[in-house]
């Protein structure tokens, strides 16, 4: 009756088994090698900054471009949708966006609040026209079809 | 001036990533027998092991500057061959069998290459019952003497994954020695 081996015998058998294996390349295959490999160029990598790494880039910037220049359009009361124009109309910005007054919204709440003083309608609307003009100054990054020739 | 070539392969891959053609005639000098020993017991016919350790070193020099020094070199070299392996059954298998005639047999067998370097005793037993993955695993632990996590690389899974691979491979075999009379007489060899 034959005993099993252990693992020990089996690790010990392969190890001497595969050191008994002949191991010698053919005599010629190193020169033709170290030759062939002398005649072939390697390959370098293309550093970061180079110009074509950004080309992919291109589409993000101008998406992001395009989404802050929503973000900045849209009402800040939420009552308009915004609105994505390539070519903004040629109005001046305080005339732009008149906001209702605050106590004709049907709001409430806001029916409950005092009416805004003057000075603080002027101060929004102020910061309405800085939004606008940074709004058009985005836009006129986005790349948009050419219009047509009338 | 050029530096001195070591014998240190970490040194001669460095020497050789800053461009210096003599550290990797080295590094060929060193692997290149190693190289055809891995193909020749993969079954790989000694022509085609020629070749395949000619591309390998080929691909490894033309991409050195992605090699990550952090893996051991031999390991890398094993990937590379390894895939190339691959790639060349997978062709020959799509290649429809036309048996040669028998003097064109004698004129394509070269005697004394890789017919010689055909594993023996126990890697014979190995190499006829296992599975190929587990049998290429047990090749590159035991014979390419790679750590666990370089039989992982070359074969493409996890270290855990190649560990329980070599576990297996070898209870199969301590089972496929005493199943087998002529294996048997292997392992009674040994016993100590």
């Amino acid at each position: 009756m034959t005993s099993r081996p252990t693992m020990s015998q089996i690790e010990q058998r392969l190890r001497a088994d595969a050191a008994a294996t002949p191991s010698r390349a053919p005599a010629d295959l190193v020169q033709g090698v170290i030759a062939a490999v002398q005649a072939t160029p390697r390959e370098r990598r293309e550093p970061v900054s180079s110009p074509r790494s950004w080309w992919p880039l291109i589409p993000a910037l101008a998406a992001v471009l395009a989404i802050a220049a929503l973000v900045m359009r849209a009402d800040p009361e939420g009552a308009t949708a915004p609105v994505l124009t390539a070519h903004p109309p040629a109005v001046a910005p305080a005339s732009r966006a008149p906001l209702p007054p605050v106590s004709t919204i049907a709001d409430p709440i806001a029916a409950l609040m005092p009416a805004p003083t003057k000075p603080l309608r002027d101060e929004w609307q102020a910061v309405n026209a800085d939004a606008a003009a940074a709004c058009r100054a985005l836009l006129a990054c986005v790349p948009s079809r050419p219009r047509p020739a009338n | 001036m050029t530096a001195a070539v070591t014998d240190d392969p970490r040194a001669l891959v460095a020497q050789a990533q800053a461009g210096d053609e003599r550290a990797f005639a080295e590094l060929v000098r060193l692997y290149a027998d190693r190289l055809f020993r891995f193909l020749s017991a993969r079954g790989v016919g000694a022509e085609d092991a020629r070749d395949l350790v000619q591309e390998t070193f080929l691909r490894a020099w033309r991409a050195l500057d992605r090699f990550d020094p952090k893996y051991a070199f031999s390991t890398w070299l094993y990937t590379i061959a390894h895939r190339l392996a691959l790639n060349l059954r997978a062709r020959e298998s799509r290649r429809p069998h036309v048996p040669l005639a028998e003097d064109a047999v004698g004129a394509a067998a070269q005697p004394g290459e890789a017919d010689d370097a055909r594993p023996a005793g126990l890697w014979a037993v190995a190499r006829e019952n296992l599975a190929e993955r587990d049998y290429h695993a047990l090749w590159l632990y035991y014979a390419e003497e790679q750590d666990m996590r370089g039989v992982a690389q070359v074969l493409g899974v996890t270290s855990l994954h190649a560990r329980v691979i070599v576990h297996r491979a070898r209870a199969r075999l301590a089972k496929l020695v005493t199943a087998d009379g002529a294996a048997a007489g292997l392992a009674a060899g040994h016993a100590p």
